[in-house]
């Protein structure tokens, strides 16, 4: 009987010791639309001097003034589309896209976070462009502007 | 080789395992059942006691073929976690079935070491509301369930039942979890499948510890004493 004592008590330790994981919680717990300005020519990323970008249905201002290559824009979880206007140089530009949501809880100490997927460019004024994710990731660009 | 095709290997190889099993040491000798034996699982019990946010609960019922054990598991897990940001609920039920095949059958004790087979099934909901930070959108409070949930996967257990009274044992079993597959989760993406652990984990360990009484119904023929009393 003495080897089944040691097997009860050996697994009894290993059984409450071996479950233990720590969880990453680095990700903030949305992701951006980010649009990044290239070139004419397809070639290289640009310099734009922006002079504001709002939400069309809310009027909030998302950049004031900024000189940027890219920028990150907080899509709207309330709902499945969300118009953006960009004024550069006195010229206005309106695009919107629409996406999918889900959730995915993390961990108790990250808690959950809000994807978004299958991007689409409803419409938009620019005269050219690509997507070329779908997916909201972290730092990955999503769509090109050709300026 | 793929997901899939390594699941429905492995599926069909258990399952094959178990039938063999059942039906060989049942075919060899006369199948005279005499022994039930009703275990709680005792952690669990303490732990809703203890947490808040963990409700859960388990039995087990066994019933002896020959000196091996058919063994059938039922439980619930009503799971709250939250803090200032989320409430995140997870609740259903569970069941497993399958077979403890006795390591030492001519134990005259009749304490068991086991290697066993199962197969577990869960039935459950989750619901998840969180404030988001989207401030150009007021940090909006969100909401979103599943109500109707699936899950199936398969364990391989080992473990000990040692008797310490009468009609009174306890034991363990240790689980090694694996090939879960979820449906209807579409809105929300389960976190936790009850009975199995964390949804998202291809493979999960498991440990549970029960208190048994046995239910003797017909009397049990002696064992002969052979020397090996492992």
């Amino acid at each position: 009987m003495r080897t089944a004592q040691i097997c009860f008590v050996s697994l009894m330790v290993s059984g409450l010791t071996c479950c233990n994981n720590i969880p990453d919680c680095d990700d903030p717990n949305t992701a951006e639309f980010v649009v990044q300005f290239v070139d004419s020519l397809k070639t290289s990323p640009i310099v734009t001097i922006i002079d504001s970008l709002w939400v069309e249905e809310n009027g909030v201002v998302l950049v004031d003034q900024d000189t940027v290559s890219q920028i990150g824009l907080t899509v709207n979880p309330l709902d499945s589309v969300t118009t953006f206007i960009l004024k550069v140089q006195d010229e206005m530009d309106t695009f919107s896209i629409k996406y999918k949501q889900n959730q995915l809880f993390r961990s108790e100490l990250c808690g959950p976070i809000l994807r978004f997927s299958d991007v689409e460019i409803l419409e938009h004024t620019f005269r050219d462009d690509t997507l070329l994710t779908d997916e909201l990731l972290l730092d990955v660009v999503n769509y090109q502007v050709f300026r | 080789m793929n997901f899939y095709l390594m699941s429905s290997t492995i599926r069909f190889f258990v399952s094959s395992l178990l039938l063999t099993a059942t039906f060989g040491v049942a075919a060899q000798k006369k199948f005279v059942p005499h022994t039930l034996m009703v275990g709680v699982e005792v952690p669990s019990i303490a732990r809703s006691f203890l947490f808040s946010k963990r409700n859960v609960g388990e039995l087990q019922a066994a019933i002896n073929v020959l000196s091996h054990h058919l063994a059938f598991e039922y439980g619930f897990e009503d799971i709250n976690r939250r803090d200032s940001l989320y409430t995140f609920k997870t609740n259903g039920s569970y069941w497993r079935g399958g077979i403890d095949l006795a390591l030492n059958p001519k134990n005259p004790r009749g304490d068991v070491i086991f290697f066993g087979l199962r197969h577990g099934r869960a039935t459950f909901k989750n619901s998840l509301d969180a404030r988001f930070q989207s401030e150009p959108y007021g940090n909006p409070q969100l909401s979103w369930s599943n109500k109707n949930m699936r899950g199936r996967w398969w364990e391989i257990t080992f473990g000990l039942k040692v008797n310490v009274a009468k009609n009174l044992m306890l034991g363990y079993t240790t689980r090694f979890k694996l090939t879960p597959t979820i449906t209807g989760g579409d809105t929300l993406a389960p976190y936790d499948l009850p009975g199995y652990g964390r949804a998202r984990k291809s493979t999960n360990f498991g440990f549970s510890f029960y208190a048994y009484y046995k239910l003797r119904f017909r009397k049990e023929r002696e064992k002969p004493d052979d020397g090996n009393t492992l």
